[in-house]
């Protein structure tokens, strides 16, 4: 109806003036940025009534128009342009999309808010950004597309999630990630089953005035995930397909070759004899090369391992120059991370949609399928959705939706982290070159199975026959992935269903009441299988070892929310009073057995049963909140929010917390004063916020109880444990949060402007307050201790090309927070966390480490500052006695002399990015983030400068390293075993530029695509996480907040070309 | 219009939630208060103290493979000592201990000084509970006396092995040397609640005091509790014979002979255990149920065991288990001094071409799921402590007839008539051939790997001598002299572990002062 009445307004304007002039015909078709076709577009010659309106294939022929005349293209919700003719006889028109900048409904908190009234502080990204990731996880879309969201490149497990903080770490003992909130209803299901191309946009509340209305939950930031709907008046069906291959995204550690390694620990046993135990160059010669083959080797048949089969182990080096000698020949020479690795993994998508609309209802139905094979082998993630969503304005007083999804996802995955052995990424780093990867003979043959294919070799001779691998015994990085199992699958529902009282009719008594009920329902049913080989590694001995868990998780929200919106004269006011009832259940339940039938992967079969265990949680929220918005003449604006949350985590006595906000905001630019700048300055906002938000996730559902633990049975006999102290005063950890900022658009929206400064305070922080472990508990739950995260942020995006073939839009963020420790409990200012401290009057996880003084060129010892010495005591015992700073080698002093060195926290951090539209069907971009400043502690680098166990390989760096008095260098003399102190030589700049996209897209012309019957059609192509350019090769410095590095999936980069078709 | 409004009024009351719908306790935990009202639950907390005893993970925050309770603390106070040597260092596990190189790490909760500092005194807290509960405890006096003596007796146990580990002996029999008034440990002895402070530590005559007096209340009770209906005999449960088995311990680091000879003699006199037969000692020492085990770990299943986490991984050397990769061997000059006849040979085998010496003593009991009880205290050592009682204070005969009866089954041409004399040389390898001496042999032979053989050395006041010519590895001997490490000299500190970081951090009463040299 409102299409055909804007034609005919503008054709009766159009009828004003006419004028006669040499006329031509003209066509073309009508499309938006996409490519699709405007339907029902107005194409008027300006200053005429010649007009007409475009096809449903959008396109439009016009006769008796001016050659020099100007075409006037309009439509509901897109930009009104002028085109010249300029003689021209077809004239393509792409519009926009209307500007909507400012007046934009987002979605907040119980709702939507026009941005221009809004007080707080949120960024919408919409889906079309986060489509652009080829990721499989919507988490790791997010990094560099909101100021202020820090997010960890969350490994390369596919369909792994990534971590994300917004504005700090704003606790220590609890939680400090955000709520995510899909379509109004806090969200318990894994976010890896959530299909990326379902999300209509996501909002990230950052403040108090933004998010405080999620109360206990929300002190964090809370991201609002909205999901796609049908559109009105237009129905669409699309297919999206992609395939792709992913790679590792950054290099390994350089690491030593089989020659280098069997030279350094050559070295490494000659410098022992000769400086540990004062041998001359030449015993000590004698006897390393004596003592490589133990070494290396094992004590049991060392020439098993020696890949030199024309040397044996006491000959192969060259006891003069330390050398392997010339003309040895190696019958193998590996590298494990590469064996592990796979470097063109295949991924592909096909997401298929049908969505329609009309006044009164509009549905979508999507269905997606995703694959992805891991860079790591044998590793994979698959994921089949479906999403329906239903609405519709049944009658005047009455609208009800539903939405749903379902997701089952599989994958196969690497089950085990840290320095374990069965870790591949711990495994395959540091295991020697000089290791054979498949079994060999004495000869250096491949020893065949049966079938003839090669056997993986696990470096034990009960299984090759000749030798024990002095390392990792009974293992094997690459049978682990082939060898073992582990695998999870997971099914996920999650519903949202609404009823809306309230009517339509504007003359109505009642209108802008509202009342609205909301159910939501998460559940999800996860079962994990982990398999281990019978025949070989450390489940052999009991016949193999099969686990299966079982996790369930049903949650349900349920509220009932009044609403009321007036308006009185210059006078606008929204109210809302709202209920809600959230209730958490979790069920556990994990068996395992030993001695299992090979090839089945089931419980039934096994023998022995070596676990079983079942448990469930619990966990509810009861909550009454209300919220009051309040705008002036639209310019000023003004709201508040207060929520009151119980919940079962604490003590009735403590249960009820209070939460609220205040925030005011001033469109500067609306003052009569300001109009002489309107044509530059088109809008000016100025904001200002203040609340209070809860943390109530410490870790417990049970926070409050002293208990005992029933899982300890004597025997026979049942047995309980003390586990917990009872403080029932525990509760609500406290975040005040102040935020102010201006937002600008200038230039006619070619320029939009963010700025804000936040300071966050976290009050009454859940910490663990410490007793002394004499009385036999470690500590109990406590309100203790304040910290502090400050910061800027801003963002601006401009257009700054905007001509009919070339459109140029770029956007820049940068934001910076310091964190800092206030307080800690009253009996402690430091908690020490590995060589991390949380200390009063730091930064969270500030380096406390000794510090290098390099080495010593006349012993080859790595030196450190220090300023401790040993000394006497009265009793004539030794102690260490502070002192002056000098320089020592002692391990033992410098251990205890530390220093501050500064945190991970970035100094800036933010993002980059460009579009670029090339004749309409060209469109590229790409967006870049970057980090300065912030250390990262690279345990995995000092793991292979300062080599612990024999059998473990080097770092290249190691090549730098000191030989002989008077060499001048900052690597110390090669030992194994050798003691060190933690120092900063580790510590490494965090600082990187990434390449994270790289998009280009062709939209086939609409003239050739709708001969087969297809609107749009487009192909892109997109390289993910392209290049990371940081300090060290092989370091992620973004693969946590802590500053630290671990034995972890390595994160992928991924090239994938994609078509999407609407027909 | 109206009928809307309150249908939407009575909608908001009726989704109103009741007070319980905030209330939820684990599925899994629960609260004390009720289980310790009566005496047949407040068992339950006996026994799950127990279990800690043997159950790796929960003391340390890492190495939790040679952390795994009472089995682990002997082992390592084994490894710490003369007898028991580790071939090499394998994985890593007790390599530590053996090189003395845990002292530095008071920081860390992943080693010794937290692990042995912290399982103790949860033991002793759960025990407090239920202690504090048992004056009002409800159930047959019996019943009552059998859950709270077996809380007295752990608590009397854990002070004991707390000052032992963490100061010097009180008493040198040999120099006569006395140091009642040394430092101990923090002593508490009502249950913890969050305003508990942390105790000064209490000098060693205090919590001696304290072990002898728990030790004495629990052999008062359990003698009642004999009777309970609660006990069933379970040997990974205290009963009366081994609350008196650890008294005898007690007074033998104490010097009281008489408090020894009294308790050991009852158990033999009194407990109806029997010693052990060729079948019971060479079958891998690994069922609680044999006749002459007092004390032990009953692990029932697969479930229930701690497979890498625990004691016969470090012992047997079956496929993939660390005695494999980390021989256990027994030290040469003693095994030179097990008779000829003496069937206890067969526990080592000297002739193995890779690991001469390497013991056969332990063996899993069930190799396919690496299960085996755990023995915390056999009868046999009330044999061997009451004959050095005796003969400590004068009854030589008897202490000879008590040797010769616990050895007959042992070694049939043994005969203790023909030493004499309680002559001990300055270490423990110095050898001098007297009665004394013989008892101890026979005792350390006996309860080799087993034992904690460092709770033995630091009360007999004599030295370490470890030699390579003995079987100690080159490594070990380089590391402890890199170190400075001295086991020759009674008085060392070197046996004293240093208190947990954590203790000094969060007790007012205990500072950087307080910390052991």
């Amino acid at each position: 109806m409102r299409k055909k009445l804007t034609i005919v307004l503008a054709a009766l304007l159009a009828c004003m003036q006419l004028f006669a002039q040499g006329t031509i015909s003209v066509s073309g078709i009508v499309t938006d940025r996409s490519g699709l076709p405007v339907i029902g577009a107005g194409v008027f010659v300006k200053g005429t009534t010649i007009g007409v309106s475009t096809s449903l294939d959008g396109d439009y022929k016009l006769d008796n128009v001016p050659a020099n005349g100007v075409l006037s293209v309009s439509s509901i919700g897109y930009q009104s342009i002028d085109v010249p003719v300029n003689g021209r006889t077809k004239i393509d028109i792409v519009l926009d999309e209307e500007s909507l900048e400012l007046d934009d409904a987002m979605v907040v908190a119980y709702g939507t808010a026009k941005k221009e009234s809004f007080t707080g502080s949120a960024s919408v990204v919409k889906g079309d950004d986060l489509r652009k990731r080829a990721v499989g996880n919507v988490t790791k879309s997010l990094e560099g597309s909101v100021a202020g969201v820090t997010v960890t490149s969350g490994g390369g497990q596919p369909g792994e999630d990534a971590a994300i903080t917004v504005r700090g770490i704003g606790s220590i003992s609890a939680e400090y990630t955000p709520l995510y909130v899909v379509d109004g209803i806090p969200y318990d299901g894994s976010l890896s089953s959530i299909n990326p191309a379902d999300i209509e946009s996501m909002t990230v509340l950052k403040d108090a005035s933004a998010g405080a209305l999620y109360g206990a939950r929300g002190a964090n930031g809370v991201i609002i995930i909205t999901t796609r709907k049908g559109a009105e008046d237009r129905t669409n069906i699309s297919y999206k397909g992609t395939f792709g291959v992913a790679s590792r995204a950054l290099p390994p550690y350089s690491l030593l070759n089989t020659k280098e390694f069997i030279q350094t620990v050559y070295e490494a046993l000659r410098n022992g004899a000769q400086y540990g135990t004062g041998m001359d160059f030449e015993s000590a010669s004698a006897y390393a090369a004596e003592n490589l083959g133990t070494q290396i080797g094992g004590l049991k048949n060392p020439e098993y391992y020696n890949p030199y089969k024309n040397y044996t182990w006491n000959t192969l080096i060259d006891q003069n120059t330390g050398l392997v000698k010339a003309d040895a020949v190696a019958s193998w020479d590996e590298n494990w991370m590469a064996e592990i690795s796979n470097n063109s993994a295949p991924r592909t998508e096909h997401v298929f949609s049908i969505s329609s609309g009309n006044s009164k209802s509009d549905y979508l139905v999507t269905l997606g399928y995703y694959n992805e094979k891991g860079v790591l082998q044998n590793t994979d993630f698959e994921r089949y959705t479906g999403r329906v969503n239903v609405n519709t304005q049944a009658n005047d007083w009455l609208k009800a939706g539903f939405n749903a999804n379902l997701a089952h996802t599989a994958a196969d995955y690497q089950n085990f982290s840290g320095s374990s052995t069965s870790n591949v990424w711990y495994t395959a780093q540091f295991m020697g070159p000089v290791y054979p990867v498949y079994q060999k003979d004495m000869n250096g043959n491949d020893v065949l199975d049966g079938n003839g294919n090669r056997q993986y070799e696990y470096g034990d001779e009960d299984d090759n026959g000749y030798a024990n691998r002095p390392t990792a015994q009974g293992f094997n990085s690459k049978a682990e992935l082939f060898n073992n199992k582990a695998y999870y699958y997971r099914n996920a529902a999650s519903a949202r269903t609404y009823i809306t009282l309230g009517t339509t009719d504007k003359e109505a008594l009642l209108y802008g009441l509202k009342f609205s009920t909301n159910f939501g329902v998460d559940f999800n049913d996860y079962q994990r299988t982990v398999v281990n080989d019978k025949y070989h590694g450390n489940a052999a001995a009991q016949g193999g070892r099969i686990s299966k868990t079982n996790t369930r998780v049903l949650s349900y929200t349920f509220n009932q929310i009044l609403n009321y919106d007036k308006a009185f004269g210059a006078h606008d006011i929204k109210l809302m009073l709202g209920h809600e009832f959230y209730r958490y259940h979790y069920d556990y339940a994990s068996g395992e057995k030993t001695g299992i039938m090979d090839g089945i992967d089931e419980l039934a079969p096994a023998v022995t049963t070596s676990d079983n265990t079942t448990y469930a949680n619990n966990y509810a929220i009861e909550s009454v909140f209300t919220r009051l918005n309040y705008g002036y003449k639209n310019r000023y604006y003004f709201d508040a929010s207060w929520r009151t949350d119980g919940s079962s985590r604490f003590h009735e006595s403590n249960r009820w917390g209070n939460f609220w906000s205040v925030g005011a905001s001033w469109r500067v630019s609306e003052e009569a004063f300001m109009q002489n700048t309107k044509d530059w300055l088109s809008n000016l906002t100025a904001k200002i916020s203040y609340g209070m938000q809860g943390n109530d996730n410490l870790g417990t559902y049970y926070a409050w109880q002293g208990l005992y633990d029933y899982t300890w049975p004597n025997g026979t006999e049942a047995g309980a444990f003390a586990s917990k102290l009872e403080n029932r005063d525990v509760t609500w950890e406290k975040n005040g949060n102040l935020n102010t900022g201006i937002d600008a658009s200038l230039f006619k929206g070619r320029l939009s402007v963010m700025l804000e400064y936040y300071s966050r305070k976290t009050t009454d922080m859940l910490l663990n307050n410490p007793l002394a472990i004499s009385t036999g508990f470690t500590g109990f739950d406590d309100n203790v201790g304040s910290m502090l995260n400050q910061g800027f942020e801003t963002s601006l995006r401009g257009t700054l090309i905007d001509k009919e073939n070339f459109r140029w839009d770029a956007n820049f963020s940068a934001s910076m927070n310091r964190n800092k420790v206030l307080e800690l409990t009253s009996s402690q200012d430091q908690i020490t966390s590995g060589n991390r401290v949380i200390e009063k009057g730091y930064p969270i996880y500030t380096f406390l480490l000794s510090k290098s003084a390099g080495v010593d060129p006349a012993t080859g010892k790595q030196l450190y500052y220090c300023y401790y010495r040993r000394g006497v005591d009265a009793s004539g015992n030794t102690v260490n006695v502070k002192c002056d700073e000098y320089v020592t080698d002692n391990v033992a002093l410098a251990s205890l002399s530390k220093y501050y060195m500064g945190s991970r926290e970035p100094l800036v951090s933010g993002s980059f990015g460009m579009n670029f539209t090339l004749f309409k069907n060209w469109d590229l971009s790409f967006l870049t983030t970057y980090s300065l400043g912030g250390k990262v502690y690279d345990s995995l680098y000092s793991g292979t400068m300062e080599v612990q166990y024999a059998g473990s390989n080097w770092h290249k760096d190691i090549l730098n390293r000191w030989q002989q008095p008077g060499d001048i260098t900052d690597v110390p003399m090669v030992e194994i075993g050798g003691s060190y102190a933690a120092t900063d030589k580790y510590l490494i700049d965090a600082s990187y530029f990434a390449i994270k996209n790289v998009t280009l897209g062709y939209t086939f012309p609409t003239r050739l695509t709708q001969k087969a019957a297809i609107k749009s059609c487009r192909l892109y192509f997109t390289a993910d996480n392209v290049a990371l350019f940081s300090r060290l090769g092989g370091m992620d410095p973004q693969q946590n907040f802590t500053g630290g590095v671990s034995y972890s999936y390595t994160p992928a980069r991924a090239l994938v070309a994609g078509v999407e078709l609407n027909f | 219009m109206k009928k809307y409004i309150f249908e939407l009024l009575l909608l908001f009351a009726a989704v109103a939630c009741g007070k319980d719908a905030l209330d939820y306790s684990p599925t899994d935990s629960g609260s004390g208060n009720k289980m310790l009202q009566a005496a047949n639950t407040a068992i339950t907390s006996i026994n799950g103290v127990y279990r800690s005893m043997w159950t790796a993970g929960w003391s340390t925050s890492g190495n939790t493979h040679q952390c795994f309770g009472i089995a682990a603390y002997n082992l390592a106070q084994d490894a710490m000592a003369d007898d028991f040597i580790m071939q090499g260092q394998g994985n890593g596990w007790f390599w530590y201990d053996h090189t003395y190189n845990v002292k530095s790490y008071y920081t860390s909760s992943a080693w010794r000084s937290y692990d042995v500092w912290r399982a103790y005194y949860k033991w002793i807290a759960d025990c407090n509970y239920v202690i504090d509960a048992g004056k009002t405890m409800s159930g047959e006096e019996e019943d009552v006396a059998f859950v709270e003596g077996q809380a007295f007796a752990i608590r009397g146990m854990s002070y004991l092995y707390l000052a032992e580990w963490f100061a010097r002996p009180p008493y040198n029999p040999i120099t006569g040397e006395s140091r009642w008034n040394d430092p101990g440990v923090p002593i508490y002895t009502t249950g913890t609640g969050i305003k508990t402070g942390g105790n000064p530590r209490a000098s060693l005559k205090e919590v001696f005091k304290q072990v002898n007096a728990d030790l004495d209340t629990a052999i008062v009770l359990l003698g009642k509790g004999k009777e309970s209906v609660l006990n069933k005999n379970n040997k990974s449960q205290i009963g009366l014979y081994t609350a008196l088995g650890l008294k005898s311990r007690c007074c033998l680091m104490a010097g009281d002979w008489e408090g020894a000879y009294n308790a050991a003699k009852r158990v033999i006199e009194e407990g109806e255990y029997t010693i052990g037969t060729e079948s019971m000692l060479m079958s891998g020492m690994n069922s609680i149920s044999a006749a002459n085990v007092m004390w032990g770990a009953g692990i029932e299943n697969a479930e229930q065991s701690g497979a890498y986490a625990g004691f016969f991984t470090h012992m047997d050397c079956v496929d993939g288990a660390y005695g494999q990769s980390a021989p256990k061997l027994i030290n040469s000059s003693l095994y030179n001094h097990i008779g000829a006849d003496d069937i206890r040979r067969g526990w080592w085998d000297p002739t193995d071409k890779e690991s001469p010496y390497v013991t056969r003593k332990f063996k899993f009991a069930n190799v396919a799921s690496w299960l085996g009880d755990y023995i915390y205290m056999r009868v046999e050592e009330m044999y061997f402590t009451a004959a050095e009682a005796a003969l400590r204070l004068g009854y030589v005969q008897e202490a000879r007839d008590i040797m010769n009866e616990v050895m007959a089954p042992r070694n049939p041409s043994y005969n203790a008539n023909y030493y004499s004399g309680t002559f001990l040389g300055s270490t423990t390898t110095t050898w001098t051939g007297s009665l004394l001496e013989n008892i101890l042999v026979q005792r350390r032979v006996e309860l080799w790997g087993e034992y904690g053989r460092l709770f033995d050395v630091r009360r007999l006041g004599q030295g370490i001598d470890r030699k390579t010519s003995d079987g100690f590895s080159n490594d070990c001997i380089t590391a402890m002299s890199r170190a400075g490490i001295n086991l020759t000299n009674p008085a060392t500190y070197d046996w004293v572990l240093t208190i947990p970081q954590a203790e000094l951090d969060a007790n007012p009463n205990i500072n950087s002062e307080d910390q052991n040299p």
